[in-house]
């Protein structure tokens, strides 16, 4: 339900790394995302948002590529590290509950991937 | 091209929650984020716990609710100031709290002479969990009326809390709640997670909540005195 929040965090993130780009703008195609699974997430929500806010943003008509992150753990006291898949925080080597979680939380913009026009480097 | 970014979409949250504890810490208040679904008993809570530590600590109380002043309006009587916070005219009726309308609530909230502020955030299981307002403890609530199985179901909040009231037990007669198997369950996704078993109604684990807060508040004050704080 939170999703609409999120994407207004992606329009904020995408406008800030737009921002030293020499004008015009261009066009932005696409922006992949990394989304953790144990955040609480709809990825079909947060592209239906998307497609709702974009139009009129410089982030017009671009698409959103979500790519899932696993939740992975690592033990505090035997020092295993595994994946997370069955929503069991409990190392699966000595069955230790002092475990780390590694990822699984990510809500990230990776990367803007814009039009062909070249974009002299902003730095 | 591709323009790197790789920053959080959180970030701008986390900053702003980092603001809001800076505020918190310099009036060296300890400030509870309390969570659950709609209908847990947090407000009970907020009413049984104001009464008991009137007179012992000072208290403040942010009211997060998407409509209306129905949860305020029964707090303001016990005589602490309370702001209400609502999600719907202004934020498009979001099902959370976040640290931009802490921020703004604590513009209408006197801190002086306050030692803990509980945040009441709106009822809801699942996106609370994602926003750190500048809280020192997230507390949830969860009802015996809601079923066993909700950790399994709802990971984020048991994981990220750092105590569980498990509310409303002096329905547990009525009901087919299994204790233990809630137990087992809460294990699975967080095996850290202290649970009291407790009812805002009889006042069944009602002591043992007073002397982790209790506990908590004062280990933030001594922290602050040591960082040469108020």
């Amino acid at each position: 339900m939170h999703e609409l929040s999120i994407c207004y965090g992606i329009l904020e993130v995408a406008r800030a790394a737009l921002e030293p780009l020499p004008r015009p703008l261009p066009r932005v195609e696409r922006v992949t995302m990394r989304i953790g699974r144990l955040t609480a997430v709809v990825p079909d929500t947060l592209s239906y948002y998307f497609d709702l806010l974009t139009p009129g943003t410089d982030l017009e008509g671009a698409g959103l590529t979500i790519e899932e992150v696993p939740i992975r753990g690592r033990c505090e006291e035997c020092a295993a590290s595994f994946e997370i898949e069955t929503l069991s925080f409990t190392c699966p080597r000595c069955g230790s509950g002092l475990v780390e979680l590694l990822c699984g939380r990510e809500l990230e913009v990776v990367s803007l991937d814009t039009a062909e026009e070249e974009v002299p480097c902003a730095s | 091209m591709q323009v790197s970014v790789l920053r959080s979409v959180l970030d701008a949250n986390d900053l702003i929650a980092k603001e809001n504890r800076k505020e918190f810490d310099a009036h060296g208040c300890f400030v509870i984020n309390l969570m659950s679904a709609p209908g847990s008993g947090k407000t009970a809570i907020l009413e049984r716990t104001l009464r008991a530590l009137d007179g012992k600590l000072g208290a403040a109380v942010i009211e997060g609710d998407v409509l209306g002043t129905l949860d305020a309006d029964r707090l303001v009587p016990l005589g602490v100031p309370v702001v209400q916070i609502n999600t719907e005219p202004h934020f498009g009726g979001e099902c959370h709290l976040d640290a931009r309308m802490i921020r703004n609530a604590l513009s209408a909230l006197p801190l002086d002479g306050v030692d803990v502020v509980f945040i009441e955030n709106v009822g809801n299981l699942v996106c609370p969990a994602e926003f750190s307002v500048g809280e020192d403890r997230k507390v949830m609530v969860l009802s015996v009326a809601e079923g066993e199985d909700k950790p399994l179901k709802y990971p984020l909040m048991f994981r990220v809390s750092d105590l569980l009231l498990l509310n409303k037990t002096d329905l547990l007669d009525h009901l087919d709640f299994d204790v233990s198997q809630f137990r087992t369950n809460t294990a699975r996704v967080n095996p850290m997670l202290p649970t009291i078993e407790f009812s805002a109604r009889t006042g069944q684990g009602f002591q043992t909540w007073i002397d982790w807060l209790l506990r908590e508040v004062a280990a933030t004050a001594a922290r602050g005195a040591s960082c040469g704080g108020t």
